[in-house]
């Protein structure tokens, strides 16, 4: 083993202090199950709050998305060593948000069976409830296959979630890689601050809205942001404490019952909207963007689609 | 050399802020598509804002600046050095490092090397090296420029052991590769450890490394205590990783009692929407009971435990080592966004650099397709830096001098 190696596994059992009497409800491979890779000293649990004793920074969005529980097992094959992260999520909508927020790829090769980014040093993929990080601590390419196999095998294990129909939310043709499951604040942040804390209410009405960006006019960056909420006396009520509790660097240039438009302080626009129980978002305009005249008083019918392959294969 | 326009909410020119604008628009301005703002509802936001937290900021400020004190000797100036042959592959060529190091610092002072240490250092000065350890084996400081610091104190003529290798967790620095068998003849040390399960408490109750702390240097936060920290299973957890639990911040004794100079050895990566680099790695990294700090006030720690005075009077060069960058999810390593950037910074002036750096890594932030958010609240750290006169952050006051090998 490297001396690099060792030294990132006294870190991490510096860092991991709580005894694992609550366990992640996933198998991590057994020592030799990956040929040739035993299990190393190293295994750790931490669940519901304890992530910042293993995250040193970021592990604040993992809190906001739904965070469970985090195992931590190193594997060593003679010099090589590889450390598997494992988060379990508290759904799959958070495991994909945290996936996504993290800049995973969007799909799947066939080659494995999840969404999954890999690099030489890092292998990451969403499947089910887990987000799975599996670091080689000396990101020799000669280990991707191997990295390769842990995952899988991690993997297969788990069934494929359900799907969320949260794409419906928004229309078609946002960026590539732009899309994202928004349940906070600090998620919001990629799109916009409206002010100070969860003034939208997505945290304690447990609401998950979708962001992504586009180009308008071929030219202009625009992010469009959607959440249902419970009720539309609801939307009506995160809109009110938007209006009342604007972020300071925003103006209010006009609001009614059923809109915000304000400017930002690079002389961008951005239009809050409700109808019935959605609350709507586009931001980044350079010029007002045309506030809706009318409210539709129709219901929204939530839509989710009968399969939604989540590792893109289908 | 501007890099882009100040923000403003409002035009500052006309003192015209935004109560009074809101004043204005309800005396009858008509806007199109809705209902003008109404005062109940600034009313109602003011009620709600909190008050601004209370620290010990002016305690600091009160004292007399050192003779090294903040922004040092060129305050607004800043060197950017880029040299592609630095990295083959994933390795770093250490005497590329060296010389991007002394072409940094000769631009910097407009002075040989030798000349360039006796601005910084005189004969008996303990120099403390702050490395950035998170993110190995990719985004942590270079253990090769480290060793170019290292070559230049020593051929300058300080002794060997008067020169300390430092951060705030001695596992980190492990980790990064900061021992004693890789520097040979220099001091690694670290402020605190933290323990197994229970363990991180002494004999007498109290942190182990509660006395790598000083009791007598602190930043205080009133109303802030560490304690129900979300993030943290319990208090004690957070006392574990954290030392101590209430409104205090107790500074390292090597910072306030063994260096009497700092180089600080910063990386080009990005925390959130803002950056973690030259202020940063001090404004967190130098002190105890820093988790409860991070939601109320955020960056702002960065500029405020700079401005204590064995830090500002101490602080004496700042290197931004990207010569590999991270551009989102850091601090940690996330591998995807780690670009090889080729780049050394250079400066006396830490806020001059982190408001360069900001506004590159923004650049690259927009280039590589991530959603920026510029709101000011992730440089206004850097501005309150300029009011105390610590550094600048005006990108019309900053000179920034690149070059390319």
């Amino acid at each position: 083993m490297t001396r690099a190696a060792i030294a990132f596994l006294v870190l991490i059992s510096v860092l991991g202090l709580p005894a694992a009497a609550d366990q992640i409800t996933l198998t991590l491979p057994g020592g030799g199950e990956i040929p040739g890779w035993d299990r190393g000293e190293v295994s750790r649990t931490y669940t519901g709050a304890e992530l910042f004793g293993y995250i040193n920074g970021g592990s604040e969005i993992f809190l906001e998305l739904g965070f469970e529980g985090l195992a931590v097992q190193e594997y060593r094959k003679r010099d090589a060593s590889f450390v598997v992260e494992a988060y379990e999520m508290s759904d799959p909508v958070a495991a994909e948000a945290i996936y996504r927020f993290k800049g995973g790829a969007d799909r799947a090769t066939r080659e494995f069976p999840a969404r999954h980014s890999i690099g030489r040093f890092q292998l990451q993929f969403q499947r089910e409830r887990f987000y799975v990080i599996i670091n080689s601590v000396t990101g020799d390419e000669a280990l991707v296959p191997d990295l390769l196999a842990f995952g899988r095998r991690i993997a297969d294990q788990l069934p494929e979630a359900p799907g969320h129909g949260l794409t419906e939310l928004l229309p078609t043709g946002w960026i590539p890689g732009t899309f994202r499951l928004l349940r906070g604040p600090l998620g919001l942040q990629g799109q916009v601050i409206l002010g100070e804390g969860d003034l939208l209410g997505w945290q304690e009405a447990g609401i998950t809205a979708a962001a992504a960006h586009y180009l308008e006019s071929g030219e202009h960056r625009i992010g469009r942001v959607a959440a249902v909420y419970p009720t539309p006396s609801d939307a009506d009520a995160a809109l009110e404490r938007v209006q009342a509790q604007l972020d300071e660097y925003l103006t209010p240039v006009s609001q009614s019952a059923h809109h915000l438009l304000f400017e930002d302080w690079q002389q961008r626009f951005g239009l809050v909207t409700v109808n019935g129980r959605v609350l709507q978002m586009s931001l980044g305009w350079p010029s007002p963007p045309p506030v809706p005249e009318t409210v539709s008083d129709e219901p929204y019918e939530e839509h989710v689609p009968e399969e939604d392959d989540p590792t893109g294969l289908s | 050399m501007p890099l882009h326009p100040p923000y403003s909410a409002m035009d500052r020119s006309l003192n015209f802020d935004r109560r009074e604008f809101f004043r204005a628009l309800g005396a009858g301005a008509a806007v199109a598509g809705g209902v003008v703002l109404g005062g109940p509802a600034f009313a109602q936001e003011a009620a709600e804002r909190p008050a601004p937290l209370e620290t010990n900021l002016s305690d600091f400020m009160a004292v007399p600046r050192g003779r090294h004190a903040l922004p040092g000797p060129f305050p607004g100036r800043v060197v950017r050095i880029t040299d592609r042959r630095v990295l083959k592959g994933d390795q770093v060529r250490p005497r590329v490092v060296r010389r991007m190091f002394a072409d940094g610092i000769t631009q910097l002072t407009g002075k040989p090397m030798g000349d360039s240490f006796r601005i910084f250092f005189e004969p008996g000065d303990v120099v403390g090296i702050k490395v950035n350890p998170v993110g190995p084996p990719l985004i942590n400081t270079r253990l090769e420029l480290v060793d170019a610091v290292i070559a230049w104190l020593t051929e300058c003529g300080l002794p060997a052991d008067r020169i300390v290798v430092w951060d705030r967790f001695d596992a980190m620095l492990r980790s990064a590769g900061f021992t004693a068998e890789r520097f040979p003849g220099v001091r690694i040390a670290a402020l605190q450890s933290m323990g197994e399960g229970s363990n991180f408490l002494g004999p007498d109750g109290r942190h182990i490394s509660a006395d790598s702390f000083d009791p007598e240097v602190f930043y205080f936060v009133k109303g802030v205590e560490g304690k129900g920290v979300r993030g943290y299973r319990d208090d004690e957890y957070y006392l574990n990783q954290h030392v101590f639990n209430g409104e205090y911040s107790y500074y390292g004794k090597l910072v306030t009692r063994e260096l009497t100079k700092i180089i600080n050895l910063a990386v080009f990566k990005n925390t959130g929407h803002g950056i973690s680099m030259a202020t940063k790695n001090l404004g967190y990294g130098a002190l105890a009971n820093t988790g409860r700090l991070h939601v109320p006030l955020g960056l702002r720690v960065n500029t405020e435990v700079l401005a204590a005075p064995c830090l500002r009077d101490r602080l004496v060069l700042n290197v931004i080592d990207g010569i590999r960058g991270q551009y989102e999810d850091g601090p940690m390593l996330n591998e995807q966004y780690v670009y090889p950037h080729h780049t050394l910074y250079f400066g006396t002036d830490p806020f001059a650099m982190d408001t360069v750096c900001h506004h590159e890594l923004v650049a690259k932030r927009r280039a590589m397709g991530i959603a920026v958010n510029e709101h000011p609240r992730f440089t206004e750290y850097l501005r309150l830096g300029e009011e105390l006169g610590l550094g600048v952050a005006d990108p019309a006051r900053i000179s920034l001098r690149r070059i390319t090998a």
